[in-house]
């Protein structure tokens, strides 16, 4: 039986202008990444300076520069509908690579920020 | 079948520019899907030029706000603006609702098809916080805490052309008579066929 499980996984921004790169594992008895969300302990660094390239078993589902403020949901938006709806991926390999860039925008001044990525998944109960 | 995005920086640094830019498509694509649009702002101008002046008065005036040897009498913006500023405070008080800020007008064309198959304008809200009440002086709506979630406009127009020709025209800086330096991203969504099947993503 599959279960529904959020995954996180954090990056720090230590410096104005830089990617960041990292690379995750996934748990072997994930069998689906169906969304992506994307958010920060200061949202508004995140959404005005952030851009960002995902992939997930080595394919590209967000390329370099697809900005953080798109795949980023307010509290407008109801919690159960907030992940970017990604389908049915094969987690494969289970390697997500999140490359991360900052950029300079005038309405935000850089201080360090954390970024965290959420993975929405279906898990393999392994008590079936 | 799969999706691919692909993404084209348009670079806006005067008032009113006319940028014309060039979408190449890659020869597996099927069809566009969807159009998204994004930006950010590089830099703010110091100064909002010239009243009375002949000249280009974005470019008229220096840092502080004043220009030398120009034709017309140059005046800093504090002061253009100060009535104005008065003015809009005024109206902001007696109504609830802010003016959305107009960035640019973007406009898409595919070389196989006659007219264009997109137009939109590129706008801030800014009335995301009208009618919520949890706001008080220390918490207000931004963008990035009351944003809707980010989905494309849908539009399906065949891959069959290998280039989509694009036009942003700015009117930030046109409305505001100054230089705004922004980038735009524009989002392509694509439908493209797999060459060979890895995943299952729908």
């Amino acid at each position: 039986m599959l279960k529904p499980v959020k995954k996180r996984f954090d990056i720090s921004i230590a410096e104005a202008n830089k990617s960041v790169n990292k690379t995750f594992e996934l748990d072997k008895n994930i069998k689906a990444v169906k969304g992506v969300l994307i958010t920060s302990d200061k949202d508004d660094l995140l959404y005005f300076r952030g851009t960002q390239k995902i992939e997930i078993n080595k394919e590209e589902f967000f390329p370099e520069n697809y900005e953080s403020k798109l795949l980023m949901s307010g509290v407008n938006v109801a919690p159960k509908q907030r992940y970017y709806d990604l389908g049915n991926v094969n987690p494969g390999n289970g390697l997500v690579k999140l490359t991360f860039t900052d950029t300079d925008d005038v309405r935000t001044p850089f201080v360090p920020y954390r970024v965290s990525l959420y993975l929405d998944c279906e898990m393999e109960d392994e008590l079936s | 079948m799969r999706e691919q995005v692909l993404i084209t920086q348009v670079k806006i640094t005067k008032a009113g520019q006319v940028n014309h830019f060039q979408v190449r498509l890659p020869k597996n694509s099927i069809r566009i899907i969807g159009i998204e649009l994004g930006g950010r702002l590089i830099k703010k101008p110091k100064t909002d030029g010239t009243v009375g002046g002949t000249g280009n008065g974005a470019e008229a005036g220096t840092g502080n706000g004043t220009a030398e040897g120009t034709a017309g009498e140059v005046i800093p913006r504090e002061q253009v603006f100060e009535k104005q500023m008065q003015r809009e405070e005024i109206i902001r008080s007696l109504f609830p609702f802010k003016r959305i800020i107009l960035i640019g007008e973007l406009k898409l064309q595919s070389c196989e098809q006659a007219n264009i198959f997109f137009a939109s304008h590129f706008q801030l809200d800014e009335n995301l916080g009208a009618g919520d009440y949890s706001q008080n002086q220390y918490w207000k709506a931004n963008l990035f805490t009351h944003q809707i979630k980010a989905e494309e406009d849908i539009v399906i127009v065949d891959g069959d052309s290998t280039i989509i020709a694009g036009i942003f025209k700015d009117r930030l800086g046109e409305l505001n008579k100054s230089d705004f330096e922004y980038i735009v991203n524009v989002y392509v969504w694509l439908e493209i066929q797999e060459e060979k099947t890895k995943g299952d993503k729908s």
